[in-house]
């Protein structure tokens, strides 16, 4: 009787090894835990309308951590995405506002937010301004920007046809995470399958190979930066879906729960080491996480503390278990 | 305060496949400046990290007047009056003068620094050893010879003893040598044992005594500089039997030329020319820093070039970037696998088809069939060791991971090779295999260029040697002239002599 079972679970095991990668069977089994314990202390964790409500917020910061993974992966850090969601949500509620077509206000804001990581990317690899301290200024500059064009307040969107990418469902799956599907599948493949994401290890591996061997660092660079800067912004346009307003306020430390979520899924802040299949864990880990905190309605200020302990474990287990090998 | 003997007793050190040095013994005296000499990897460097702490001896000792010191750190060794002043500055280039020579004792009452007294003995010193300079002038207004001389009399103001200069006029003009030489004599007048590691000859005979020869980490002998020149120094330390490995095989004459730079210069170089022919392997052979790996980067378009120009098989080329070198079939095995080459947190297969992931693509998607046959085809022919191509390269073995860098840029079919200190680390099984790779490409009209510091590597795989000094080109050998001594000589000894 226990032969088989015994099989089927490395079996099971092994099969999870492939799907995300060796490495990654610890958040894997953390985020089995998560799931586990919740249902079992709040078994209104596992309802329909309670797993909706996780997969939507892991829609924004997961969005958004996917294109902080890039970023990350190639060696630079992206500080300024919270600052662009909520720059993006209001520039997409004011242009709608003018009486433009849904679709025009959306392409021409993502249009903006690539202007706008071109700008982080100017700074960074043609001034070579570090990349801390570069969009630690746009982060500023561009939340100045949100407050400014938007006078402080929210700006309420009139045309409610743009509601949908926000609140729209097909066969029941809202919008906001179709789009992080579509957005995670995108990623991946660049990153498993393309000549691109394979040159993003070799810069963030090693800058001076990748010189030598001939990669254009600086180009790839603003494709980085740009792409986050587009990732962010799609999803402020979608957050502007779901609260039907443009809020200059909104998102704001959403930088850090990204580079949270994609260091949660095994990045290495130096570079070189990660990936998308890591960074989808590390967002869903974090979302469930604080999920279960408000569901076991754990004091604001302590969920402060639980999310920041979170982080420290995850990352210790790492490094020790690096150590090892 | 006026110096210690210092005394190696049977020194001896190891490090991974290299016997750094072998029981070395020989004294150093008070009021003496004794001068240690020997090529690229002597073991001189070592032998200082063990005077001052840094790394600590296999077996043997070094003895102070007499009593054996059981060094663990370079604050150990400092205690006992022992510092060594690198080619790096290690001075606070934003605090002024005073407070760089007493940082860590500046003279306080109270707990509060008493400046006025701190200024007053930094006076002192200025006069003492003539520095051009105020206490209160801020260490980056200075030239780098007098930042050097700032740490000098840093430690001279701790009760040094025994002072060691490892090559400290590697960055300064032949006016701030004089300075610094001046400074010595002082210190030497005051009774300090000075140490002094240099490879430049003929400030050695400027200012040192005594003269110790190092040749692979054995000690050769300790002469007095009186009574010595340049070409008996140099004769001890050369002596090297050439063994079979190297596999030579000599090439036709009148090759045609494939590569042909004309006047090179740029930041580290000047007025660089020749010619480089077909199947040929022409050696670079010059002392570390003289400027052979900034050639080669010059060459492969990674660093800028000033004026002059790189003609490929006649035609005048611009390289605006590697990418334009890789193009035009040039390949560059850099000196340092693990900093400049490998990405080690990745595969072997993935380092292999590093430069050529763009040729086995597909509309920018990834080829993994062909990526995997290129990688094994590559792992039998060049024997990397690898249980698996999919392993990461950091954990193949320093030989392995060399042959991965040469895989890769095989895979580029380029028909100019420059080569790096390709067998820098690793063993002799190895460096045998990459003799072999070098031979084979030869027969296959490819042009190398090889950088290496090993002499015997250079006389036994070259069809014909230049040899560069401080930038520039200093002689041209051929096979048949080229020895040790002939390549040596060109590589340290300065043709124009000072006037002492």
């Amino acid at each position: 009787m226990s032969e088989p079972q015994v099989l089927s679970s490395t079996n099971y095991l092994s099969s999870v090894k492939k799907i995300f990668g060796g490495e990654k069977i610890g958040l894997v089994v953390i985020l089995g835990l998560l799931v586990a314990g919740m249902t079992v202390i709040k078994p209104v964790f596992l309802s329909p309308q309670n797993l909706i409500n996780i997969l939507l917020s892991a829609s924004t910061n997961g969005i958004v951590a996917s294109g902080v993974t890039y970023v990350i992966l190639s060696g630079g850090l992206d500080l300024s995405v919270g600052s662009v969601v909520a720059l993006s949500g209001t520039a997409v509620a004011m242009l709608i506002n003018t009486g433009m077509n849904s679709v025009f206000a959306i392409v021409l804001t993502l249009l903006i937010a690539s202007l706008l990581g071109m700008i982080n990317g100017f700074f960074i690899t043609t001034i070579k301004v570090n990349a801390l301290i570069t969009t630690l200024g746009t982060m500023m500059v561009y939340r100045g920007l949100a407050y400014i064009i938007s006078n402080g307040s929210a700006v309420y969107i009139k045309n409610k046809e743009f509601y949908s990418i926000g609140m729209g469902k097909v066969f029941g799956i809202p919008n906001p995470v179709i789009i992080l599907i579509f957005v995670f599948i995108i990623f991946s493949v660049i990153l498993s399958r393309t000549v691109f994401g394979r040159n993003l290890y070799v810069i963030g591996g090693n800058k001076e190979a990748a010189r030598l061997t001939g990669i254009n660092i600086n180009l790839y660079s603003y494709i980085i930066y740009v792409s986050s800067s587009v990732m962010a912004a799609l999803s402020g346009i979608i957050l502007a879906g779901r609260m039907t307003s443009g809020q200059p306020t909104a998102a704001s430390g959403l930088e850090l729960d990204a580079v949270t979520a994609v260091v949660l899924g095994g990045a290495a802040l130096t570079g070189g080491i990660g990936s998308m299949s890591g960074t989808i864990l590390g967002v869903l880990i974090l979302t469930v996480f604080r999920n279960g905190l408000l569901l076991l309605n754990v004091d604001a200020f302590y969920q402060y503390i639980a999310s920041g302990s979170l982080l420290l474990i995850a990352v210790t287990i790492d490094r020790v278990r690096n150590r090892n090998n | 305060m006026s110096g210690s003997i210092v005394e190696f007793s049977r020194v001896s050190k190891n490090f991974p496949g290299v016997r750094a040095l072998d029981n070395i013994s020989f004294k150093a005296n008070p009021g003496e400046v004794t001068a240690i000499l020997g090529e690229n990897g002597a073991g001189k460097s070592t032998l200082l990290k063990i005077l001052n702490g840094d790394y600590i001896a296999d077996t043997g000792i070094v003895i102070l007047d007499g009593e054996p010191q059981h060094f663990h750190s370079p604050k150990d060794a400092l205690d006992k009056g022992i510092s060594i002043i690198y080619q790096e500055r290690h001075i606070i280039p934003g605090l002024n003068v005073a407070e760089n020579i007493f940082a860590g004792e500046l003279p306080r009452k109270y707990g509060l620094v008493r400046w006025s007294e701190l200024y007053l003995r930094t006076q002192d010193l200025i006069d003492r050893y003539d520095l051009k300079c105020t206490p209160k002038t801020i260490l980056k207004d200075l030239s780098v010879a007098q930042q050097q001389m700032i740490e000098i009399v840093k430690d001279l103001n701790r009760n040094i003893k025994v002072i060691a200069l490892d090559e400290p006029t590697a960055s300064l003009s032949d006016k701030e040598i004089e300075i610094l030489f001046d400074m010595i004599r002082t210190m030497r007048s005051e009774g300090k044992t000075i140490i002094y590691v240099s490879h430049r000859m003929n400030e050695v005979f400027k200012i040192c005594d005594q003269a110790t020869v190092l040749k692979d980490g054995c000690f050769v002998g300790k002469v007095p500089i009186k009574g010595n020149n340049e070409k008996s120094l140099v004769s001890m330390m050369v002596g090297r039997e050439i063994n079979e490995i190297f596999k030579y095989e000599k090439i036709p004459d009148n090759l045609h030329v494939v590569l042909e730079v004309k006047n090179l210069t740029n930041i580290n170089l000047r007025n660089i020319s020749f010619k480089l022919h077909e199947s040929e392997v022409l050696g670079i052979a010059g002392l570390v820093g003289a400027g052979r790996s900034e050639l080669a980067h010059a060459i492969f378009g990674a660093d800028q070039v000033k004026k002059g120009s790189i003609e490929i098989n006649g035609k005048k080329v611009i390289f605006r970037s590697t990418k334009d070198a890789i193009r035009s079939g040039i390949a560059l095995c850099p000196e340092d696998r693990k900093h400049q080459a490998l990405i080690m947190d990745r595969s072997v297969k993935e380092n292999i088809i590093q430069v050529i992931i763009n040729k086995i693509s597909r509309i920018g998607f990834l080829n993994f069939q062909k990526e995997k046959a290129i990688a094994e085809d590559y792992r039998s022919r060049l024997d990397i060791r690898t249980s698996d191509i999919v392993k990461k390269v950091g954990e193949l073995s320093g030989g392995n991971q060399q042959k991965v860098v040469l895989a890769r840029w095989l895979a580029s079919k380029p028909r100019i090779i420059i080569l790096d200190e390709p067998t820098r680390g690793i063993d002799v099984g190895a460096k045998s295999e990459i003799y072999t790779i070098i031979n084979e490409l030869k027969k296959n009209h490819v042009s190398l260029i090889l950088i290496s510091s090993e002499l015997p590597e250079i006389l036994g795989v070259c069809d014909r040697i230049i040899v560069m000094k401080n930038g520039e080109i200093s002689g041209e050998l051929s096979r048949e002239e080229a020895t040790e001594m002939a390549v040596i000589e060109l590589a340290m000894i300065d043709k124009n002599k000072g006037s002492e």
